[in-house]
C-alpha cells in the first residue's frame, strides 16, 4: 500500500468520523429539545391497539415487541405467498413466451409488455380499490361448496384445527417426510445414471406418487386420529368469522405483486431456456426421451443455472414491495412500526433503525440462500 | 393457410391451446371492450354525465384533466410548467439523436441545468414570477420533476460510488459496498420515510429543508446506489488493457478515469441506466404514501372526491393513469432493447 | 445581597413592569383591531362544519362563527380576515401577532396550554371519538359493536382509545387501520368496515355530503373527552377576556332563552336585571372591557345563541347536541354569571 492510499483512508476516516459526530450531536440536542427519551425500552412497554391480521396470539396488552413480531410475519407472509405465485405465474408465461403455437407466445408476450410497464403500486390500488371493492356485500357472498366464502370483506377459507393432538400430527408429518426421504433415495440408487437415460424412465414417477400416497393415507388417518377438526365460516351478524381469512388488502397485494413480478420472471425463464444449445434438446430427442421429461430432466436443470442469479434480484424486490402495503391497510411492518408504533411512542430514530435492520437482514437471507441453492446446483452438475 | 397450420393447428395439443386462447381473449376482452368503449359515456364534464356507476366514465378524466397534469399549480402559472418540461426536452433532444457532435458536453449541461431550470421557472419567487410552494406541485408533472431531478443529481454520485467500489483502497471499497448494499436493500417506502421522519432530527434546528426536496434527496441516494451497480459492472467489462496501456501512458488515475475508461464505460452502462430510470419513473408513484400527489396520488384523490365516486369513475381513473405510465415506460424499454442491440454490435465489433 | 443590588433588582423589575404596561398599552390587540378596522381570524380551511365554503361563495361554519362572535363585540358589525393556517403555522402566527384569534385550538390540554405561550379562552365544544354505522346493521349503540370489523385512521390516540374501550368492555373487534382519515372512511364506505371511528363532530361534517347519507347513522356516544377551545396570545390577558365572555353571551343567551330572532324584543321588554346587563340596558359591563355597552346585544343579533349556532352548522349534518346540550337539558355547557 502507497503512502497516498493511507493518507486517502486517514482522511476518510476522519471526515466519517466528524460527520458521524455532528449528526449524532445534533441529533441528541433535537431529541433532547423535544423531550424525547431516546431509549429501546419502549418496547416492553404496553402496545395498546390492535392489529387486523395476527398469526400468532396478540391483543392491547401484549408488548410493543410482541407487535413488532406480527407485523413481520405478516411481512413475511406476504412476501412467501406472492413470490410461490409469481414463480408458478412467471414459469407458466415464460414457457407460454417459448411456446411454437404462435398465439400463445403472443398472448404472454403482450402479458409481459402490459403488465411490466405499469407501477406496481398501480396495479395493487387498481386490484384493491376497483376489483375487490366490486365484490358482493357478505350477506350476498360468493359460495363454493358452501364452505369457501368470498366478498367484500375478503376470502374465507376453512381451516383444521388440531386441539389438543398436535404434537401427534407434527409426529407424524416428521415420520412421512423421513420415510420420502429414504424412499427416494432408495430409487435414486435402484436407478442409478446408466438407468437413467432408458426410455422406460417413465415408470420412477408412478413408484414415486405410490409411495406418497400411502403416506398422505397414513397421516390422514393420523390427523383424524387425533382428532383434528375442520372449521367451516360461519355467517354472524358482521360477516363470515371462523376458519382462515385473507382480508382484501392481502389479496389484491398478493394479486398486484404476483402480476407485476411474474413478468420479469417470466423474461428470465424465457432467456433461461434459450441460453440451453439445442444440441441439448437433440441429443435427449435422439436418446428417446419424451418431452415432458426433456424439460424436467435436461432441460430444466440446465436452465435453473441461468435463472436463479437473476431470479434472485427479482424475489429481493418483490421482498422490498410488501412495504407498499402501507398504501392500502395491510398491518405489515412499515404500516404497523413506522406508521402506529412510531405515532405512538415518537421513538423515530430507534423504529427507523429497526425498520431498515430488519429488510437488510431479510433481503441479505433471500440472497444468502439463493446463492447457496445455485452453488448447490451448480456443482451437482459438473461433478 | 399453411401459415395457419404450422402456427396455430401444428398438432392436436397445439389446436386445444389455440382455441383455449381464443376463447380466453373472447371472455375477458369483449366486455372489456364493452365497458371500456360500447357502454362508457364520453360527453360532458360533471358527474352527472356518468348516471351508471359501474361503466367507465371519460367525463370524469376530461374533468380533472387539468389537475391530473400539473396538481394543484395555480393555473395561471401552468405556462411556467410546460416552458420548462419544453426546455428540458428540447435539450435532452441531442441524446437521443446518434452522433450529435459533442453529447458528452449535454450530458454535462443538462445535470446542471434540469435542477436550475426546475428551481427558477417552477419554484419563482422573483422578479415578476409569483412563488408556488412544492405543495401545490403535483400530478404528471410532479412524475416528471421527480424523475428527472433523481435521474441528473444520482448519476455524478453514482459515478463516484462506482470507481470507490472499484477503488484499489480498501477502506474506500469496504465503505462504498457497504453504502450501495445497505441502500439497495431496503424498501424506497422506507427511505422516504427516513427522509420524511428521520432527516429533520439530523439538521440543526433553524434549518428546515422543505418536503419534497427531502423526498428528493431520499430517492437520490437511493438511485445512485443501483446506478453505481450499473456502471461498476460496466467498469469491470473494459479489458484490463485499457488501464494497463492508460497508465504507461503516464496518465494519472483522474485522467485515466474520465478520459479513457468511462467515456468506455458508459455505452455499456447506458441499458442497464435506461432500465434503472424506468424503475425510477414507476417508483415515483410511492410518493403519494408519503403525502406528495404525483400522477397516481391525484387520480386517486379525485377519483374520492364524494361528488364522483363510484367504481367505474375510480376504474377509469385507474386506467388512465395506467396508460400514460404505459405509454412512458413502454417507448424507454423498446429505446433501451435498441441501446442494447447497438452496444451488443459494437461489442462484436470491437472483438473482431 | 446588600442594599444596593437589591434596590437596582426592584429598579429593574419596575422598569420592566412599566414596559410591559406600556407594551400592552400600547399594543394590546383590541386596540390593534381597532386601529386595522378587522379582526384577523385563524381558520383551517374545508372542514365542513366548522370552516367551509358555500354555494355562494361565503365561509360558513362553526368556527366562522366564532370569528363572527368576537367581530360582533369589538364593532357590531362583520368585519373579519379569514387567515388560512395550517396546524404547523398557527403557534408562529399566533405569537407574532399576525392574527388574533384562533378557534379551532382544539382539544384543551396541560401540554398545549402549558407549553406553548398561549391561552385557552374557555370550552365551547365537547367533541370526542365516536362511531358512524349502517343503518342497515341494526347496530344503535357502542354495545352493538361486538365483533365488528371498524376502519380506522392511524395515529393520534384514536387507535387507543378505541382498544382500551372495548377491551374494558369485554368486545372484541378486528380493526382496518389507514394511513388517513379519509382513506379510512372512504374504506367503510365501500363497506370494507361495519363501523368507522373518528373525531364523531368532524366524521359528520365529513360524510354530510354523501348521496346516501341517510342510510348511515352517527352514534350519539363518545369514547374519549375532547374539550375544544380557541387560542389566543398569553400575553394580554384583556383579549383573553374579551374572547372568553364573547363565547360566554352564547351561552348565557340560550340559558335565557334570547335568540336572533327575538333579541330586539327581550332588549326592550325584559324585565330581568341580569339580562338588562346582558344586553347593555343597565350595569355598563361593556365599558368593562373596554368595548361599547351593547356588544353582547351585537352577538346575538349577528350569530345568535349557542343553540342558533348548533341548528345552524352541526344539525344540518344530522349531530345531536348530546353533551354539547346546556345543564339545563344535562348536558355540559352553563353559561358563567353576568353579575
Amino acid at each position: 500500500m502507497t503512502k497516498r492510499e493511507i493518507a486517502y483512508q486517514v482522511a476518510l476516516l476522519f471526515i466519517i468520523g466528524v460527520v458521524v459526530y455532528l449528526v449524532a450531536g445534533t441529533t441528541q440536542g433535537n431529541l433532547a429539545r423535544l423531550g424525547v427519551d431516546s431509549s429501546i425500552d419502549f418496547l416492553w412497554k404496553r402496545a395498546g391497539f390492535e392489529i387486523g391480521q395476527k398469526l400468532i396470539p396478540f391483543d392491547a396488552n401484549s408488548t410493543i415487541a410482541r407487535a413488532f413480531v406480527v407485523a413481520l410475519l405478516n411481512t413475511l407472509l406476504l412476501a412467501a405467498v406472492s413470490i410461490i405465485c409469481a414463480s408458478i405465474l412467471g414459469l407458466a408465461i415464460g414457457i407460454a413466451r417459448l411456446s411454437d403455437n404462435w398465439l400463445v407466445s403472443r398472448l404472454a408476450a403482450g402479458y409481459i409488455e402490459i403488465f411490466r410497464n405499469i407501477p406496481s403500486l398501480l396495479q395493487i390500488f387498481f386490484w384493491y380499490f376497483v376489483v375487490l371493492r366490486t365484490l358482493p356485500r357478505s350477506s350476498e357472498s360468493i359460495g363454493f361448496f358452501n364452505c369457501i366464502f368470498l366478498n367484500n370483506r375478503g376470502l374465507f377459507i376453512p381451516s383444521v384445527s388440531f386441539g389438543q393432538g398436535w404434537p401427534w400430527i407434527v409426529a407424524a408429518l416428521l415420520a412421512a417426510w423421513g420415510m420420502v426421504y429414504f424412499l427416494r433415495r432408495q430409487e435414486r440408487r435402484q436407478f442409478a445414471a446408466p438407468a437413467l437415460i432408458r426410455p422406460d424412465t417413465r415408470r420412477l414417477n408412478p413408484l414415486a406418487s405410490w409411495n406418497l400416497l400411502i403416506l398422505a393415507g397414513i397421516v390422514g388417518a393420523i390427523v383424524l386420529l387425533a382428532g383434528a377438526q375442520l372449521e367451516i365460516p360461519r355467517e354472524t351478524r358482521f360477516g363470515y368469522r371462523g376458519g382462515i381469512v385473507m382480508m382484501p388488502e392481502f389479496l389484491s397485494l398478493v394479486v398486484g405483486l404476483s402480476m407485476y413480478n411474474a413478468t420479469y420472471i417470466g423474461e428470465i425463464v424465457r432467456s433461461g431456456f434459450t441460453s440451453i444449445p439445442r444440441g441439448q434438446t437433440e441429443a435427449a430427442d435422439s436418446l428417446g426421451l419424451p418431452r415432458r421429461l426433456t424439460i424436467r430432466l435436461v432441460l430444466f436443470p440446465q436452465a435453473l443455472r441461468v435463472i436463479i442469479p437473476p431470479l434472485t434480484t427479482v424475489y429481493l424486490n418483490l421482498f422490498k414491495s410488501t412495504s407498499l402495503a402501507a398504501a392500502i391497510a395491510y398491518p405489515e411492518v412499515v404500516s404497523v412500526f413506522v406508521g402506529t408504533v412510531n405515532n405512538l411512542v415518537g421513538q423515530p430514530v430507534f423504529i427507523m433503525a429497526i425498520t431498515m435492520a430488519v429488510y437488510v437482514f431479510i433481503s441479505l437471507c433471500i440472497a444468502l440462500f439463493l446463492n447457496w441453492y445455485n452453488r448447490k446446483i451448480a456443482l451437482t452438475v459438473v461433478t | 393457410m399453411n401459415w395457419l397450420h404450422n402456427n396455430l393447428f401444428s398438432s392436436p395439443l397445439n389446436t386445444v391451446l389455440t382455441l383455449a386462447c381464443v376463447c380466453l381473449i373472447v371472455i375477458a376482452g369483449v366486455p372489456l371492450v364493452n365497458w371500456l368503449v360500447i357502454d362508457a359515456y364520453w360527453t360532458g364534464s360533471t358527474p352527472a354525465d356518468c348516471p351508471d356507476k359501474t361503466a367507465a366514465c371519460w367525463p370524469f378524466v376530461r374533468a380533472r384533466f387539468d389537475q391530473f397534469m400539473y396538481g394543484l399549480y395555480p393555473e395561471t402559472e401552468r405556462w411556467r410548467v410546460n416552458l420548462g418540461l419544453g426546455l428540458i426536452i428540447l435539450s435532452a433532444l441531442p441524446l437521443f439523436i446518434p452522433r450529435f457532435p459533442g453529447k458528452r458536453r449535454v450530458v454535462v449541461l443538462a445535470v446542471i441545468a434540469w435542477p436550475l431550470i426546475g428551481a427558477l421557472l417552477f419554484l419563482g419567487g422573483y422578479g415578476g414570477l409569483t412563488y408556488v410552494e412544492t405543495g401545490s406541485w403535483g400530478g404528471f408533472f410532479l412524475t416528471v420533476v421527480t424523475a428527472l431531478f433523481v435521474l441528473s443529481t444520482s448519476l455524478p454520485i453514482a459515478v463516484l460510488l462506482a470507481l470507490g467500489r472499484c477503488s484499489s483502497i480498501p477502506l474506500v471499497r469496504v465503505c462504498c459496498a457497504t453504502w450501495i448494499e445497505l441502500w439497495r436493500s431496503v424498501p424506497a417506502l422506507v427511505v422516504l420515510f427516513v427522509a420524511i421522519i428521520m432527516f429533520p432530527l439530523f439538521m440543526p434546528e433553524e434549518l428546515k429543508i422543505d418536503k419534497l426536496l427531502r423526498a428528493l434527496g431520499a430517492l437520490t441516494i437511493l438511485m445512485s446506489c443501483y446506478m453505481a451497480e450499473a456502471i461498476r459492472g460496466a467498469l469491470q467489462s473494459i479489458p484490463k488493457g485499457q488501464f494497463e496501456a492508460a497508465e504507461a501512458l503516464g496518465l494519472g488515475y483522474w485522467q485515466r478515469t474520465f478520459l479513457v475508461i468511462l467515456p468506455q464505460a458508459f455505452p455499456v452502462a447506458l441499458p442497464q441506466i435506461t432500465s434503472n430510470f424506468i424503475g425510477l419513473f414507476k417508483e415515483t408513484t410511492v410518493l403519494l404514501i408519503i403525502g406528495l400527489f404525483d400522477l397516481l396520488g391525484m387520480v386517486q384523490s379525485a377519483a374520492s372526491d364524494p361528488a364522483w365516486l363510484s367504481p367505474g369513475v375510480s376504474a377509469t381513473g385507474y386506467l388512465f393513469a395506467a396508460l400514460f405510465f404505459w405509454l412512458f415506460c413502454f417507448s424507454l424499454s423498446r429505446y433501451s432493447a435498441w441501446l442494447e442491440r447497438k452496444a451488443s454490435v459494437y461489442k462484436t465489433h470491437a472483438g473482431s | 445581597m446588600d442594599m444596593t443590588s437589591i434596590k437596582s433588582t426592584c429598579l429593574s423589575g419596575m422598569v420592566l413592569l412599566v414596559f410591559a404596561a406600556w407594551q400592552a398599552a400600547g399594543a394590546g390587540t383590541l386596540e390593534q383591531v381597532r386601529e386595522r378596522g378587522k379582526l384577523r381570524c385563524g381558520i383551517v380551511e374545508s372542514s365542513p362544519g366548522f370552516s367551509s365554503i358555500d354555494d355562494s361563495g361565503q365561509r360558513v361554519g362553526f368556527d366562522i362563527d366564532h370569528c363572527k362572535t368576537i367581530s360582533a363585540a369589538i364593532f357590531g358589525d362583520i368585519r373579519i380576515e379569514y387567515v388560512p393556517v395550517t396546524p404547523h403555522t398557527v403557534f408562529t402566527l399566533l405569537q407574532s401577532g399576525e392574527i388574533d384569534i384562533f378557534p379551532d385550538g382544539a382539544t384543551w390540554s396541560f401540554i398545549r396550554d402549558v407549553s406553548l405561550g398561549l391561552d385557552y379562552t374557555g370550552v365551547y365544544l365537547y367533541a370526542g371519538q365516536g362511531f358512524v354505522v349502517r343503518r342497515d346493521t341494526e347496530v344503535r349503540s357502542l354495545r352493538d359493536l361486538d365483533g365488528a370489523t371498524i376502519c380506522i385512521a392511524q395515529g393520534t390516540t384514536l387507535e387507543q382509545n378505541i382498544a382500551d374501550y372495548f377491551s374494558a368492555n369485554g368486545m372484541a373487534y378486528t380493526p382496518v387501520t389507514f394511513a388517513d382519515i379519509d382513506k379510512g372512511l372512504q374504506a367503510y364506505y365501500a363497506d370494507r368496515c361495519d363501523a368507522f371511528t373518528n373525531e364523531r363532530l368532524s366524521t359528520a361534517g365529513r360524510i354530510a355530503n354523501w348521496p346516501d347519507r341517510d342510510e348511515h347513522l352517527i352514534l350519539d356516544e363518545v369514547i374519549s373527552k375532547e374539550p375544544f377551545a380557541a387560542l389566543v396570545r398569553q400575553d394580554d390577558p384583556r383579549w383573553r377576556d374579551i374572547a372568553l365572555w364573547s363565547f360566554n353571551v352564547r351561552f348565557a343567551a340560550e340559558e335565557f332563552g334570547i335568540n336572533q330572532d327575538n333579541v330586539d324584543t327581550v332588549r326592550e321588554n325584559s324585565p330581568n336585571a341580569e339580562i338588562q346587563r346582558l344586553l347593555g340596558v343597565h350595569g355598563g359591563f361593556g365599558e368593562k372591557l373596554g368595548l361599547s355597552n351593547d356588544w353582547a346585544y351585537h352577538i346575538i343579533r349577528l350569530v345568535g345563541n349557542y343553540n342558533d349556532m348548533w341548528e345552524r352548522n352541526f344539525a344540518p349534518l344530522g349531530v345531536k347536541r348530546g353533551l354539547n346540550a346546556s345543564w339545563k337539558d344535562g348536558g355540559l355547557h352553563s353559561a358563567l354569571p353576568f353579575r
